[in-house]
């Protein structure tokens, strides 16, 4: 491969291009837009594996890098709420080999059950968190994740959005790192978080934490763009930067940030000092202009901007110059008359046969996150609630505890990978509290709203290897569940048949409603 | 800066299209951003992909009224993202149309608007040997319009489209280049 072409690369591919570049020899994830392609690029060059869970991929990626490896795990938003335990006492341990964790926030909400600001979990976690605005730095910022890593002795944190995650822009590769293995040496006192270590590594970490704020202060990550004019300056990062930038052109100034935290006050300052108005342009949260606010900054944001979803180059000039977009009589007309199109089940999905079973029967549904979450949209209209992964198990159970007479008429639905990701726990609390819970798991043999990938019972590894396949039913009764009946969506009779059954029994039952994804079959 | 946005419907190969259109530039010396839409969104809904090209891009975004070229590879899908089309654009849209189920609200014709290039896509991809090279015949309708040889084209094609489907593809692009006057 020549060095110096030009190559259009997705975020998600640059930064797995710079995992390989870093000599990252460790990938460990679980799929979630806008994060899976980071792993799946990848597994085509670095050892890369799918967890059950973001939990313990991160787990996994934390004890390659204590056995010496430079290691990775990338999820999105919502998997750090997952991943979060382990991440906040790893600030503690700090790492052998190097330790990057992607996070992809998702502004808008293009497939998310929420719109979380990740970048508080940096400051939380006391975790130097890195923030690419094109592919090329997706690749860099990677590369230079690893080495602060290192350098700082600490899991380094990549943020990212779906607009540089799945954007193309132009990258120009460099040289390959063969991986190398740092030396392992046992150090309880650096490595076992017991009262004792945690309170002399707590120290530990405010004096890490000292040195980045230092570190931040000249760091080339940050800096400034001087424009042709000295009216506006703009603090930005990530995609918010190149919205920024293309919105106010040459003429403002920009603090372009690559750290978002820690975040410096010297560049702020001397922007501030230089500018008439000073704006901070961030997406979603209020992060970056509390931080200048409590350094005693000036600043325009989020009085005159929302917190809510993508900011577009019109929402800028008009926040900012105060120009408005004059609107085409022609689009408000084609807007209105334009049905619209959201995301469906596929024809042929064996969902539709599940769902057509539980409306009919007028079923109170806990939903998950899945493709089954389309569940909820007309015509099925089938769902009552649906927060995160694994919730549709565990909130069944506490449904039924104060509602027990609804027990006949409720079920969980969870999908075969969110099942394995985070239903099993909810699963033995039903059988251990006790409530005559009906849970549908829906086996498509498949991880499948994110786009096919291999999960514990597929049979398969993301590096196309062959595995030992999960067995949903024994798995259930080793749980303590005495009724697990399996039934087929291709035969609506006989699953709602089943479905009436687990529905009247006074103990908890798990009906495993299995078909293959229709994608899967080939069948459309 | 050169302003593209096609739109279609989930499963369609505007990502493909887009790819193509993204190459062709960035072999031409411009700096070039592709926006694309994966994940749930992408499952059977409407999809918008955006190709920019110019000296500097930052935006990886096409703002209403900014688009140079509208391709579209559906009907009610073309509608919906003509508001990004500039006021001297350039539309070419399929023909087909992918009903739209469980939604309120009527189908719109395209007739409502003016100016569109309609392409029978989908005759001339089965012609080509696969209903699925759609896009790639409606890249064929749109590059009468783009300043790239044939020879241009065909490297783009071949650098992003299988060899194995290449020939279908060729075939595919050549019918919908013939099917606009130039």
């Amino acid at each position: 491969m020549s060095g110096k072409r030009k190559v259009l690369m997705m975020g998600n591919e640059a930064v797995a291009r710079g995992l390989t570049e870093a000599g990252c020899s460790f990938v460990s994830s679980y799929p979630g837009t806008p994060s899976t392609e980071i792993t799946e690029f990848a597994a085509k060059t670095v050892y890369a594996e799918w967890a059950p869970n973001e939990k313990v991929a991160v787990e996994a990626a934390l004890g390659a890098s204590l056995a010496g490896a430079r290691s990775f795990s990338g999820m999105k938003h919502v998997g750090v709420n997952v991943a979060a335990d382990p991440l906040f006492t790893a600030a503690y341990t700090g790492i052998n080999g190097g330790v990057v964790i992607a996070v992809a926030d998702d502004p808008g909400c293009h497939s998310s059950q929420n719109e979380q600001d990740s970048r508080h979990y940096a400051e939380a976690m006391k975790l130097p968190m890195l923030e690419p605005s094109d592919s090329q730095e997706c690749l860099d910022f990677t590369k230079t994740a690893f080495t602060l890593s290192e350098r700082f002795d600490t899991p380094v944190l990549l943020r990212l959005t779906t607009r540089i995650s799945h954007s193309r822009s132009a990258v120009t590769v460099g040289e390959i790192e063969r991986p190398v293995l740092r030396e392992y040496q046992k150090n309880p006192g650096k490595n076992v978080m017991v009262p004792a270590a945690a309170r002399v590594r707590h120290a530990a970490l405010e004096e890490r934490l000292a040195s980045l704020g230092d570190f931040c202060e000249e760091s080339g990550l940050n800096r400034i763009e001087w424009g042709t004019e000295r009216k506006i300056g703009v603090v930005a990062s990530g995609i918010s930067y190149q919205t920024a930038r293309e919105a106010l052109g040459d003429s403002a100034s920009y603090l372009k940030l690559g750290m978002v935290f820690p975040l410096p006050v010297l560049p702020l300052r001397e922007l501030a000092e230089a500018v008439d108005e000073l704006w901070v342009i961030e997406e979603l949260d209020d992060f970056i202009e509390t931080h200048c606010k409590k350094h005693g900054l000036k600043v325009w944001g989020k009085a005159d901007l929302t917190p809510l979803g993508e900011y577009t180059v019109p929402i800028l000039r008009q926040a900012v110059l105060g120009e408005t977009a004059e609107e085409s009589p022609q689009s408000e007309l084609l807007l209105n008359n334009v049905p619209p199109r959201p995301p469906v089940l596929c024809p042929g999905c064996p969902h539709w046969g599940t769902f057509g079973v539980i409306k009919k029967l007028n079923l109170t549904v806990m939903g998950d996150i899945g493709c089954y979450t389309l569940g909820a949209s007309p015509p099925l209209s089938s769902m009552d609630f649906c927060v995160c992964m694994g919730a549709s198990v565990s909130s069944l159970h506490g449904f039924l505890k104060v509602r027990p007479d609804r027990a006949d008429k409720a079920v969980a639905v969870i999908g075969d990978s969110t099942f394995m990701h985070s239903g099993l726990t909810g699963l033995m609390n039903i059988v251990y509290n006790q409530t005559p819970a009906t849970v549908l798991i829906l086996d498509n043999a498949i991880t499948g709203m994110t786009g096919h990938q291999q999960n514990p019972g597929t049979g398969l590894t993301l590096m196309g290897q062959s595995a030992p396949v999960l067995d949903l039913e024994a798995v259930c009764r080793s749980l303590g569940v005495k009724r697990v009946v399996t039934a087929d969506p291709r035969d609506p009779a006989a699953l709602e048949a089943a479905l009436k059954e687990e529905l009247a029994a006074s103990e908890p039952s798990v009906v495993v409603v299995r078909r293959p994804c229709a994608l899967l079959e080939g069948s459309i | 800066m050169i302003n593209i946005v096609i739109a279609g419907v989930g499963g369609q190969g505007s990502i493909l299209a887009a790819k193509v259109l993204g190459s062709l530039y960035l072999s031409k010396g411009l700096d070039v951003k592709v926006n694309e839409v994966h994940g749930m969104s992408q499952r059977g809904g409407s999809v918008v992909t955006m190709i920019r090209a110019g000296e500097k891009v930052h935006n990886p975004l096409v703002s209403v009224g900014e688009a140079d070229y509208l391709v579209g590879l559906e009907i009610h899908e073309t509608l919906r993202a003509w508001p990004y089309l500039a006021k001297n654009g350039k539309a070419v849209t399929s023909t087909r149309v992918i009903p739209i189920r469980y939604q309120p609200g009527e189908a719109a014709s395209v007739g409502i608007i003016g100016g569109v290039i309609r392409i029978e896509a989908e005759e001339l991809a089965k012609k080509a040997g696969n209903a699925k090279s759609e896009n790639i015949v409606l890249l064929g309708a749109l590059s009468n319009f783009l300043d790239f040889s044939g020879d241009e084209w065909e490297a783009a094609l071949r650098e992003n489209i299988k060899p194995k489907h290449i020939g279908v593809n060729l075939n595919a692009f050549q019918l919908g280049r013939e099917e606009v006057p130039k």
